[in-house]
């Protein structure tokens, strides 16, 4: 059942789902702030520095609530879905009902607690993706719900040892203890004899349930938010720039420009390719400073991603004191980019040594070749280029928005989703 | 928020060795006492291979930690929530304690100080309430098995009063 969640994933909207104000809850600060999109101009919005900063004892615990919402809204909107198809009859039917119901309580909690909190609460999707969700038999909904709610419960434990209040800690258990409920339900009808520890049982994890990290339950949901039809003119569906543009369009981590087009063509600068990144691996929100001194006319946003970026040792300057913001970013520099970060995540082990034979015109003094090799081991052949063993011809020429999309996309596939033990 | 009940993370992780032991007890009981076939046996063997597994692994994180572990009762006393002897009061009695172990482990979470032990105890209660909506399942399968939204939460003192009466004569 979990390898049918990941097949899911290969598919793509709500422009009004940001993956940043999901996770990272930049509820505190008003998410109409930050409309501003991964192009969009570099002026200021005006969200002061010390605002963030005083939100920020709250924002996490927000950040948190924000990301059970979105959840929930997702399962909520599925039960809704699957109860309007009629499918189901019977025992199944009243678990759905039931279920359903209780996910849409779920939501209108979270809801008010936020913003009790002060926060804003995420916005659902306009529409959600469901052309995945198998509809042919009641088993195999009831299967792929079994699934969901597996994933939902993994969501929880994975969140809840980050959670600093004790009345929002008790209330996410509580709702934990629901979720494995209804998996352990929805079990006992569509694969009541499976044995333990499979993943069909009512207890897949066996004795000790194992968590997922919100990097790994995005992987997973992403397909559910990539919209049915591009929202980009200029984004054509059928080609690999585009599953690669409106997956991360899902995900609130590409926008586009502020008229609605995409311009897959145009040159990504280096501080575009810092909010790109920082919003792909849910670091957007996180304020360490930046040690760089020419900001310029970039916006706090993408400003504050170059610190955080910097701070993972993901984005280095041309200097300890230039970021260079305002330069496009080159193709090699992007592979380095993603390559940091799945590293620094721990999605992937940094290569150590480079093979003369990959990429062969890529030389060393490029500074590259170790993150090359570890993009090629991991994500495979770099998006544009035919053979990892032929000369990359424009390495060093700037990257497209469409290229940096392709980069990014292929690395977050590779991403293990398999929930993870804590005993 | 309640008070706190507990002094350090090692009482709370005895009080919930003290409820497994129970959970364990019962569940053992009931496999050896042959009363279950079929798919209802299979599902209380493996919610009893869980239960020894907590407690298992309760016993040596405790001793890990420092402290001791609490020993299991001479013997525990069923008989208060239902008959361990038929199927009927085998069930009944599992729907009972499952459910108060969800709550009681929901209720002590926000006491646990170490992120470590918080994480085990939420990778434990959930499979507790995993048990308890299989348990509903198997009593009425066509009744919602997962009565509410939102699984209440007990406090450490309530919990204590509830299983008293099952807790038989003096440990070990």
């Amino acid at each position: 059942m979990a390898s049918q969640i990941d097949d899911l994933m290969a598919r793509a909207m709500s422009k009004r789902f940001s993956r940043r104000s999901l996770v990272k809850g930049s509820a505190a600060v008003g998410a109409g702030a930050l409309a501003l999109g991964a192009f969009g101009g570099f002026t200021s919005f005006g969200i002061m520095p010390m605002q963030r900063a005083a939100a920020s004892p709250l924002s996490s615990d927000l950040q948190i609530l924000n990301y059970a919402l979105t959840l929930e809204y997702l399962e909520a909107a599925a039960y809704k879905a699957i109860s309007n198809a009629g499918l189901l009859t019977g025992r199944a039917k009243t678990y759905f009902d039931a279920f359903g119901q209780q996910e849409q309580t779920h939501v209108d909690a979270l809801v008010a607690t936020i913003k009790k909190l002060g926060g804003t609460p995420v916005a659902p999707a306009k529409a959600y993706n469901f052309s995945t969700v198998p509809v042919n038999t009641p088993e195999a909904v009831l299967a792929f719900f079994k699934a969901v709610e597996d994933v939902g419960a993994s969501a929880y434990l994975g969140a809840a040892t980050s959670i600093k209040d004790a009345g929002i800690l008790e209330a996410a258990l509580s709702i934990h203890a629901v979720e494995a409920e209804h998996a352990a339900a929805l079990a006992d009808i569509v694969s009541p004899n499976a044995p333990d520890a499979t993943p069909g049982s009512f207890t897949p994890d066996g004795a000790f349930a194992k968590f997922r990290t919100p990097d790994q339950v995005f992987q997973i949901v992403a397909p559910f938010f990539v919209p049915m039809t591009s929202p980009f003119p200029d984004v054509n569906a059928n080609t690999a720039h585009a599953t690669a543009i409106l997956y991360l369009a899902g995900l609130g981590i590409a926008r586009g420009d502020q008229d609605g087009f995409y311009r897959p063509a145009n040159p990504l600068l280096r501080a575009q390719m810092a909010g790109l990144v920082a919003r792909a691996f849910l670091w957007a929100d996180e304020m360490y400073g930046n040690r760089f001194g020419d900001q310029q006319v970039v916006d706090n946003d993408l400003w504050n991603s170059v610190g955080v970026l910097s701070y993972y040792d993901v984005a280095r300057g041309y200097t300890p004191t230039e970021f260079d913001p305002l330069t496009s970013v080159l193709n090699a520099q992007v592979i380095s980019f993603v390559t940091r970060a799945m590293v620094t995540k721990g999605f992937w082990e940094q290569e150590l040594n480079s093979d003369m034979a990959q990429y062969p015109n890529v030389p060393w003094e490029s500074g590259h070749r170790l993150d090359i090799a570890t993009y090629v081991k991991y994500a495979g052949t770099i998006p544009d280029t035919s053979s990892t063993t032929a000369a990359w011809s424009n390495y060093a020429a700037p990257a497209t928005r469409a290229f940096s999309a392709e980069v990014i996309y292929q690395a977050l596939m590779t991403i293990n989703t398999n929930a993870q033990a804590i005993v | 928020m309640a008070d706190r009940f507990f002094k350090n993370d090692v009482e709370i992780l005895n009080y919930a060795l003290t409820l497994e032991h129970l959970e364990a007890d019962f569940y053992v009981k009931v496999i050896n006492g042959g009363k279950l076939m079929g798919k209802e046996l299979a599902d209380f063997t493996a919610i009893r291979d869980h239960e020894v597994a907590h407690v298992n692994y309760l016993i040596a994180g405790i001793t890990a930690a420092g402290g001791t572990p609490v020993k299991p009762r001479a013997s525990y006393d069923f008989s208060p929530l239902g008959d361990i002897n038929t199927r009927e009061g085998i069930l009944q009695i599992a729907n009972v304690l499952e459910p108060t172990g969800v709550g009681a482990y929901d209720g002590v979470a926000f006491e646990i100080q170490n992120k470590a032990y918080l994480a085990v105890a939420g990778s434990i209660v959930q499979i507790e309430a995993r048990h308890a909506a299989r348990i509903k399942a198997i009593i009425d399968p066509n009744a919602n098995p997962v009565p509410n939204a939102f699984e209440q939460t007990l406090r450490p003192a309530d919990v204590i009063a509830a299983i008293t009466p099952l807790l038989g004569s003096e440990q070990q």
